[in-house]
């Protein structure tokens, strides 16, 4: 998982503090992350996407390709954006409801 | 007792919990997970099993029939990891052996039993906060 400057796991007790706040930054620009990248996986650090895929080694892969060549280790947090679908657990199927004014 | 802070955000509306799942090379990979009160047992992405450290439990490899209210099916391997959860406070729990489920997942979704089961659920949605108490 991890690649020479993609580092995805810590020590006990070493979380890196860009974990917190990159969660946070991708919580509150969900919606504009959607609309620019779909549904995949992302890889954040200190608030800008630095890779994204169709799985999480995918999004590995293309942070390492991208990333400048100036730039060393980083340690950014992967999220899945996919859309939110309130009513995943109902039922498939159709059903009628009646008119309560027509009763 | 150690209280571990919940990440809560509205519209949509989701409480969400930071876990540290032990790896195979003993570092521990960070993943916020879901709260999921509708789950029995955590869920884990099947992408996961090729860095974390797990041993598999008797049942191993199995379909679960008629899931949630969807009533549809889907592959498991239950499996026991190590995790911890930890807060942005530097808060964190001790290790602790869960039972989870690998599944065909996108998310990480913490259930009850080992994890929820042994806490104390504090949700203020008019607030935005929230918080998990493990009783020390």
């Amino acid at each position: 998982m991890d690649t020479p400057r993609i580092r995805m796991s810590h020590p006990y007790g070493q979380t890196p503090p860009n974990i917190f706040s990159d969660h946070d930054w991708v919580r509150h620009h969900e919606k504009e992350l959607l609309e620019k990248y779909g549904e995949c996986s992302i890889l954040v650090y200190n608030e800008q996407v630095v890779g994204t895929g169709d799985s999480l080694q995918a999004a590995i892969e293309d942070a390492e390709r991208n990333l400048p060549p100036e730039v060393g280790e980083i340690t950014p947090i992967h999220e899945w954006l996919g859309y939110r679908h309130p009513f995943l657990r109902a039922l498939p199927g159709h059903f009628e409801v009646p008119d309560p004014n027509h009763e | 007792m150690t209280r571990i802070q919940l990440r809560v955000y509205r519209n949509p509306g989701q409480a969400e919990v930071f876990v540290n799942i032990k790896r195979k090379d003993g570092g521990y990979y960070t993943q916020a997970g879901i709260v999921d009160t509708g789950a029995q047992t955590s869920l884990l992405p099947q992408a996961l099993a090729d860095v974390l450290a797990y041993r598999l439990s008797e049942r191993a490899s199995f379909m679960v029939e008629q899931a949630g209210i969807a009533q549809q099916a889907f592959q498991a391997v239950e499996a026991y990891v190590s995790l911890f959860l930890e807060d942005q406070t530097g808060a964190r729990t001790e290790e602790f052996e869960v039972r989870v489920w690998f599944a065909r997942a996108r998310s990480v979704l913490i259930g009850f039993d080992d994890i929820l089961e042994r806490a104390v659920l504090h949700l203020d949605m008019p607030n935005v906060t929230g918080h998990l108490e493990f009783p020390g």
